[in-house]
């Protein structure tokens, strides 16, 4: 509860932004898009925010224990709490403050796409071969299309929580670099300048299935490109990039957590 | 996609040198210098052949002066801030706040420069093929002529109205920019766009060179405020010595009467007249035409006397003719002079030298040492490295400040072995 205390300013301030930003950004961008489902507002809305959500995660949640390293404060805690719990007591305040900023932001999305904005103009884009009318496509182009078509609120919700839990990776990149490194902007703008490279690097392999930002957003790719790997391989990426990260301070540079 | 590659190989180029210039560093190319330029080529070159690798997106906004930056996608952008804000922290030695402004401040320059021949090319309707390379040119001569004369108006630390400039400049260019991304936003006609560049450009400097003039002006009030009182001390202690004349003319006479003979009253009106006199240095501090930096010397002098030295003024020029501000000559002089207290031992004497030179103004403080080599005599102004302890991070700043003062007015340092009596370490300037 005093983690939380420490960070709730910051994280009730980037939640707010985020949800003016994320209502802001549903309820004008879709004007200009022939769009097919209601639902389709919020991923094109969403889209500035599916390429910064590293931010929004670390920002306001990951600069704490670098200030906490540098005042020295780490070292006044030693004598009152063991250094794992401390470590994981503020880890899940990092974490839960990120999942839950980029759930409620993303979730203010999907509330405003349905609910808010008034019903699209129904535009179908894709002309049936058979009939040579244009008719409706999302079923078959479209990640899970049933649940996105009939259960919009759903299909919202699940990837609202999805999204949330990629961004507590991301929190928790930042949190790992916060325990090495002195550089704040290590430490802030790391896990998106990482997201930015891996981006870069598999794109360049031809695997951009297996990108973290398609994890984040699968509609990225077409829907037959779309696996189980799709999700997974990029949070597991991250999640060994700061296994070996650590490891590299810990073993090779001899860098302390404790130490400063 | 030759072409591509050398624009984007000469842009990257350009933003690198002008980051270097706002950082208050001599281009040149370390291994950190090219790590930067190779990134931020690579991360260039890679959003604009594949614009939908940044964010997903399949439809990256192209600009529609679109030789303005080395990105083809706003999440490109958006990238290259971050990445460069990144990477400067590790070339810049300065502090979080200070590479942001100076990421800021860089990007800002790079984008009056490429907006301004951008505009001239379409206003001369030449080929866009040489927006780049000229972009360049101009950078370069830009950075030589603000790196070798106006290198002072750079130099000082931003104040709260510089950062708050600096990030409005920083953010109406980069909407102008982004906003001209709009198809259907009117574009602006290129001579109102050199028009605005020049007055932007002009409002920047005009302000650096205000901030330059302030700053001085504050530093000189400071130093005024500091060392005046501490000379009028030094004054006040000589008129009650004077105060007291009378007494000791009357001392001086009954020394005279009472003594047996001349020999005894000769050695007991020298023995009291020794105790009362002035000390050289309190003669030539009152003596300077610098009342500032007399004060100043006089804490030094005080303070050397507590640490049973002798602090030893020479100088055959007026102060004032140093042509360089009372703070920077207080601060080459504070450096020196702590850190030849720092190498000495009770007993021994530092010399402060101010001499006239071939045209040129020398200030060299001299104390007892060991003879060092030239190698080792270098290495005493390079940031970091101090002959004192390893283990503080604040240590090695003084003598690479007294380098950085030097250079902002062309001057030159002084380090050699002096072995007239004994042998001496001498640092200075020679302005």
């Amino acid at each position: 509860m005093l983690e939380w205390r420490k960070l709730r300013f910051p994280v009730l301030l980037m939640t707010g932004v985020g949800i003016l930003l994320s209502v802001f950004l549903c309820s004008t961008l879709y004007k200009s898009y022939a769009l097919e489902s209601q639902l389709e507002v919020w991923e094109v809305g969403f889209e500035f925010i599916n390429f910064i959500f590293p931010l929004i995660a670390v920002l306001p949640t990951c600069w704490l224990m670098y200030f906490e390293r540098k005042s020295g404060f780490l070292k006044y805690t030693l004598p009152r709490v063991g250094k794992k719990q401390y470590l994981l007591s503020k880890w899940m305040v990092v974490g839960g403050s990120a999942f839950l900023m980029m759930f409620i932001i993303s979730f203010a999305g999907v509330i405003t796409a349905l609910y808010v904005v008034p019903p699209i103009d129904v535009t179908y884009t894709l002309v049936s071969p058979l009939t040579g009318e244009p008719g409706p496509s999302l079923l078959e182009t479209h990640f899970a299309g049933e649940l996105f078509t009939e259960f919009p609120l759903i299909y919202g919700l699940l990837f609202s929580i999805w999204k949330g839990l990629i961004c507590v990776i991301m929190a928790t990149m930042g949190f790992v670099f916060s325990l090495y490194s002195l550089n704040l902007f290590v430490i802030l703008t790391g896990p998106f300048v990482y997201t930015i490279l891996e981006n870069f690097i598999l794109s360049i392999l031809h695997a951009e299935h297996l990108r973290l930002v398609t994890a984040f957003e699968p509609t990225n790719i077409s829907v037959e490109a779309v696996s189980l790997a799709t999700f997974l391989f990029g949070p597991l990426l991250a999640i060994t990039t700061m296994i070996v990260y650590i490891t590299y301070m810990k073993f090779k540079s001899k860098e302390l957590v404790y130490a400063i | 996609m030759g072409q591509l590659i050398w624009e984007t190989a000469l842009d990257v180029l350009s933003i690198l040198l002008l980051m270097q210039l706002a950082g208050r560093t001599t281009a040149g190319f370390s291994s950190k210098v090219f790590g930067w330029g190779a990134v931020i080529f690579l991360f260039c070159l890679f959003d604009q052949t594949q614009p939908y690798l940044s964010g997903g997106s399949s439809n990256g906004i192209q600009f529609s002066y679109n030789e303005i930056l080395p990105v083809a996608t706003i999440p490109g952008l958006i990238g290259l801030l971050f990445l460069t804000l990144l990477i400067n922290s590790f070339v810049f030695k300065r502090t979080h706040v200070e590479i942001i402004f100076i990421t800021m401040l860089g990007f800002s320059m790079y984008l009056l420069l490429r907006l301004f021949v951008a505009a001239a090319v379409d206003l001369f309707a030449v080929s866009t093929v040489i927006v780049s390379p000229l972009t360049l040119l101009l950078t370069a001569g830009f950075y030589g002529l603000v790196k070798f004369k106006f290198s002072a108006y750079l130099s000082q630390n931003l104040n709260q109205f510089m950062k708050l400039l600096i990030t409005a400049i920083f953010i109406f260019l980069l909407y102008m920019i982004l906003s001209s991304a709009n198809p259907d936003s009117p574009g602006i006609h290129p001579f109102l766009m050199e028009f605005m560049v020049v007055m932007v450009s002009a409002i920047l400097g005009w302000l650096f060179y205000e901030q330059r003039r302030a700053q001085v002006t504050e530093n000189r009030i400071k130093a005024i405020e500091k060392y005046i009182p501490i000379i009028d001390e030094l004054v006040a202690e000589v008129r009650a010595r004077q105060h007291e004349f009378s007494n000791k003319l009357l001392a001086i006479s009954s020394i005279l009467q009472s003594a047996e003979d001349m020999e005894t009253a000769r050695e007991q009106v020298s023995m009291y007249v020794d105790n009362v006199k002035l000390t050289d240095g309190q003669h030539e501090l009152l003596n300077m035409d610098h009342k500032v930096i007399a004060g100043f010397l006089y804490t030094k002098m005080k303070r050397a006397e507590q640490l049973k030295m002798n602090l030893c003024i020479e100088r055959s020029v007026p102060v004032s003719d140093f042509p360089c501000e009372d703070h920077d000559l207080i601060e080459v002089l504070g450096i020196l002079i702590d850190n030849a207290m720092e190498a000495c031992y009770g007993g021994d004497t530092i010399t402060v030298n101010m001499l006239r030179y071939h045209d040129r103004y020398e200030l060299t403080v001299s104390n007892p040492a060991e003879y060092m080599d030239n190698t080792r005599m270098m290495q005493l102004f390079k940031l970091g490295y101090s002959t004192k302890s390893t283990h503080s991070k604040d240590r090695g700043y003084g003598l690479y400040n007294v380098q950085q003062i030097a250079k902002q007015y062309n001057g030159k340092i002084i380090a050699r072995n002096d072995q007239k009596h004994g042998n001496k370490l001498t640092i200075g300037i020679q302005f």
